[in-house]
């Protein structure tokens, strides 16, 4: 496990020191040339593909997970709609990530959410709880408040304590999968907001600065990886949207990041917001809690031919 | 040479106890269904399942027969048939709470550590037992029918203590076992939101008959089934004649008093060798007491009286079958049958009128609707009004809905004829616009079966927004959390004048009602709260173009 920190500090810090120059929009795709990127794209046909390609970049899942270690992968599965509607993860991406944490040696692989529909219909309908489940995940219900325990933020600005679900703090690796999508309420749904599923009281993020709670909780829980299923993003009506229409189809992107706040800036851009669009992204990024500046960023980006 | 006498076996001083075994099998097997069907917390039980074991009780089938036009509306028809071929089978077998009352009295004599009847034969009570029927018939003449209904309808009280009483307690159990298994590390154990108890208001009148019941039927059988039960007395009216009938066999029957013990109707009156068939709840304990075949279920006939005389086995004169009181009861069922179908004619016609009047009143945003909203009835009860007439308040949605919105009214409706009917309650839950099943399980047609298309375009009442309570306005923070969680996009944020942030704009075309932004909606007091509307209405479906592509380059960053 402190292996596994120390590479990732490793590697944040190569990001945040590396000298590159601006990569401007149009720059042509190119893989970095050398060391690990900070933030991986992969654009394709097929969402497994495109995650095993991801991974590669780090040398597989192995960079992350230990033999012996728990593993929490928290997707969105937060509402009862089916797979195509791209409201929820997609479950072959939860499936694949199970098979592969796993396969690297993980003791138990858990997977949860703390829904906005009824949770039973959404494990369900979302396809995630019967492709994870039977991929060897544990699938755990976040539905009752039993399962999350209190914990402090002392560098709070909004939220000075919140209850985050058990599974995430009992875990040695804690892995983010969520969807990208619209937001009505947070304009953008990506990494940060998906942690919205993990803790018991949405209310009071709510009542209490929407985006600043969104980061203050960054300050004692981030993810070790973020991955982001970017591949028909909801443009409209999110986060629940309403039909295919809404989803834009010509995204076909996977993205993957260690760092909470780039991997949230590049989705912002895929959605057509500026780099610095979206109010919990910015402050995330003027906290320090991750790069904001794509262009500090070594990033590596893929196109596979299907 | 000696050859040995083979012994024969004596007659077994058990009776014939098949009978009674198929009776009692068949209850078990539909109590436990009915059972599970309400106290069916993690939705195991298959909607279908539940929605059979309700639709083919008397009282709600009886409803769709007049309302409606369905296959479960036959079922009233063929417990009237059951009941004229064999007697009041349906009460043994199918009616969950005359099952309930054996099982009662069965666990009293338990602890009690007596026999389980042991009771004399008594008259009937007829002036009650006629009285109460004729108080129901009668007030659904005067349009009441949805109150005395539903309080006498032996299986809507069942639904009633099952879902208010017994499943807070399966719930608790529950619970219970999930934080044991739970500390145990083990996963399957899932603990259930919360016990989901009735208000109290709503949880009394259950508990009142359910303790009435439990004393009634531990010292007295079946006595609330033949002095109460209005379904019991009008099936009594027919099974007094039936074709079948257990009857006392004079020729036989040594006075010994088994059966009469044996009882739970106290109908076997012995001195006068006769069984009053039509209290008789053909439970078949009688026959499997007698050790003399002396009590027998055959054939009658449409003969009044099976002839006395030992020597007339199985001879019926032509003669004797007009001039008996039966002539009595088949008037009673005839004038009582017409009645009632007036009364229904009548209720649904009244249902139908209020329908129709209801579509022109319509509430447009009105602010005072967020502190006083109307009540909100489920989805195919098409208006409160039809909802008023024909749900008998069996709880069978409010068990059977996944999302836990609905619940029983209290004085929601504005009336005692609304106690415990339906209402959807969105501060706790709201109405899932994937989800049919309280209109897929309802049995009794007052909530009318929707396709999952027309649900979803289905108008239960309107979100009214008051934007000086919202979040945004009130903190300057964003929010949107309505917003997310509207499955039509009736309610969007936008730009309106007055503020320089989007605030929540509902379009009442496309809003249905559902209360997810009210349950979502994070202020007290809520800043955005449904209201229902007398008669539901068919809901516009936003139609929008497919999004065009945001991402012209390959990767946009």
């Amino acid at each position: 496990m402190n292996a596994r920190r120390g590479f990732i500090k490793t590697t944040l810090a190569a990001g945040a020191t590396a000298a590159f120059p601006s990569l401007k929009l149009s720059a042509a795709p190119a893989a970095v040339a050398n060391g690990v990127p900070d933030l991986i794209t992969v654009r394709g046909e097929n969402r497994v593909a495109m995650l095993d390609r991801a991974l590669e970049s780090y040398g597989g899942i192995g960079a992350f997970v230990k033999k012996g270690q728990k593993v929490v992968i928290k997707p969105n599965m937060g509402w009862d709609v089916p797979p195509e509607h791209c409201a929820n993860t997609h479950p072959d991406i939860v499936a694949r990530l199970t098979k592969l944490c796993l396969a690297a040696g993980a003791s138990e692989v858990a997977v949860f959410d703390h829904t906005c529909d009824a949770w039973e219909p959404a494990y369900r309908n979302s396809g995630i709880a019967a492709a994870a489940g039977d991929a060897g995940a544990r699938v755990l219900p976040g539905h009752d408040q039993s399962y999350y325990r209190e914990v402090a933020i002392p560098d709070g600005v909004a939220l000075k304590k919140v209850k985050i679900h058990s599974a995430i703090l009992d875990s040695d690796v804690f892995i983010n999968a969520p969807v990208l999508k619209h937001h009505g309420g947070a304009t953008m749904t990506a990494c940060m907001k998906n942690l919205m599923g993990m803790i018991w009281d949405r209310g009071a993020y709510h009542r209490n600065n929407l985006h600043q709670c969104i980061v203050d909780i960054l300050t004692v829980k981030k993810p070790d990886l973020n991955i982001l299923d970017a591949f028909s993003p909801m443009t409209r009506n999110g986060p629940r949207g309403r039909s295919d229409a809404d989803l834009d189809q010509n995204v076909r992107q996977l993205l993957i990041s260690t760092d909470i706040v780039a991997i949230d800036v590049a989705a912002s851009r895929l959605l057509g917001h500026a780099a610095d669009g979206i109010t919990h992204v910015r402050i995330a990024a003027a906290t320090g809690i991750g790069q904001g500046d794509l262009g500090k960023l070594r990033i590596e980006r893929v196109k596979l031919t299907a | 040479m000696i050859r040995k006498i083979p012994v024969l076996p004596r007659p077994s001083a058990q009776g014939s106890p098949a009978l009674r075994r198929v009776r009692v099998a068949a209850a078990v097997l539909v109590f436990a269904v009915a059972l599970a069907a309400f106290i069916d917390f993690r939705d195991i039980v298959p909607n279908s399942l539940k929605h059979l074991v309700a639709s083919v009780q008397f009282v709600p089938s009886a409803f769709t027969f007049a309302t409606a036009f369905r296959v479960s509306a036959f079922a009233c028809l063929a417990v009237l048939a059951l009941t004229f071929a064999c007697g009041r089978v349906y009460c043994s077998v199918i009616c969950p709470l005359g099952i309930l009352q054996d099982a009662m009295a069965r666990i009293s004599a338990n602890i009690r550590r007596v026999p389980s009847y042991k009771l004399p034969y008594r008259k009937p009570r007829n002036a009650l037992r006629y009285a109460i029927l004729a108080i129901t018939i009668a007030s659904l003449a005067i349009g009441w029918g949805g109150l005395a209904i539903a309080w006498l309808d032996p299986y809507s009280n069942f639904g009633r203590i099952a879902s208010t009483l017994l499943r807070p307690v399966a719930v608790a159990v529950n619970n219970v076992a999930a934080s044991i298994a739970t500390a145990l590390e083990y996963p399957a154990a899932v603990p259930h939101g919360d016990a989901g108890l009735a208000a109290a208001g709503a949880l009394l009148p259950p508990l009142v008959i359910f303790i009435a019941l439990a004393i009634m039927a531990s010292a007295r059988g079946r006595l609330w089934c033949n002095s109460v039960c209005p379904v019991g007395t009008l099936l009594g009216l027919v099974s007094r004649r039936s074709l079948w009938r257990i009857s006392v066999d004079n020729a036989v029957c040594v006075k010994c008093g088994d059966c009469l013990r044996a009882c739970k109707a106290q109908c076997i009156d012995l001195r006068a060798g006769e069984i009053d068939f039509s209290r008789c709840v053909a439970c078949c304990d009688c026959l499997s007491v007698c050790g003399e075949g002396g009590v027998k279920y055959r054939w009658h006939g449409l003969a009044g009286k099976r002839p006395a005389t030992p020597s007339s086995k199985d001879k019926i004169s032509a003669g004797s079958r007009s001039q008996t009181p039966a002539n009595t009861g088949r008037r009673i069922f005839i004038a009582t049958a017409a009645t009632g179908a007036l009364a229904w004619a009548a209720v649904s016609r009244d249902a139908a009128g209020a329908d129709e009047r209801g579509c022109a009143d319509r509430q447009e945003h009105d602010f005072s609707k967020l502190d006083d909203p109307e009540v909100v009835a489920p989805p195919g009860g098409r208006s409160t009004a039809r909802i008023l007439a024909q749900c008998t308040a069996c709880q069978l949605c409010v068990s059977a809905c996944p999302s836990r919105v609905i619940e029983p009214a209290v004085l929601h409706y504005g009336s005692l004829m609304g106690f415990m009917k339906p209402r959807l309650d969105f501060d706790q839950s709201f109405c899932n616009i994937n989800c049919t099943v309280c209109t897929d399980v309802c049995p009794d047609g007052a909530l009318t079966p929707l396709t999952l298309e027309a649900k979803q375009t289905t108008r239960i009442g309107l979100a009214h927004v008051a934007h000086p309570r919202c979040i945004i306005v009130k903190d300057g923070t964003a929010c949107g959390a309505c917003a997310e969680h509207c499955p039509t996009a009736a309610l969007q944020m936008k730009k309106i004048t007055s503020h320089p942030d989007p605030l929540p704009v509902v379009d009442p075309r496309y809003c249905i009602g559902c209360g997810a932004c009210q349950y979502a909606c994070p202020t007290h007091p809520k800043a955005i709260v449904v209201s229902g509307i007398a008669t539901h209405e068919k809901a516009e479906v936003l139609v929008q173009e497919q999004v065009k592509p945001t991402t012209i380059e390959d990767f946009a960053f």
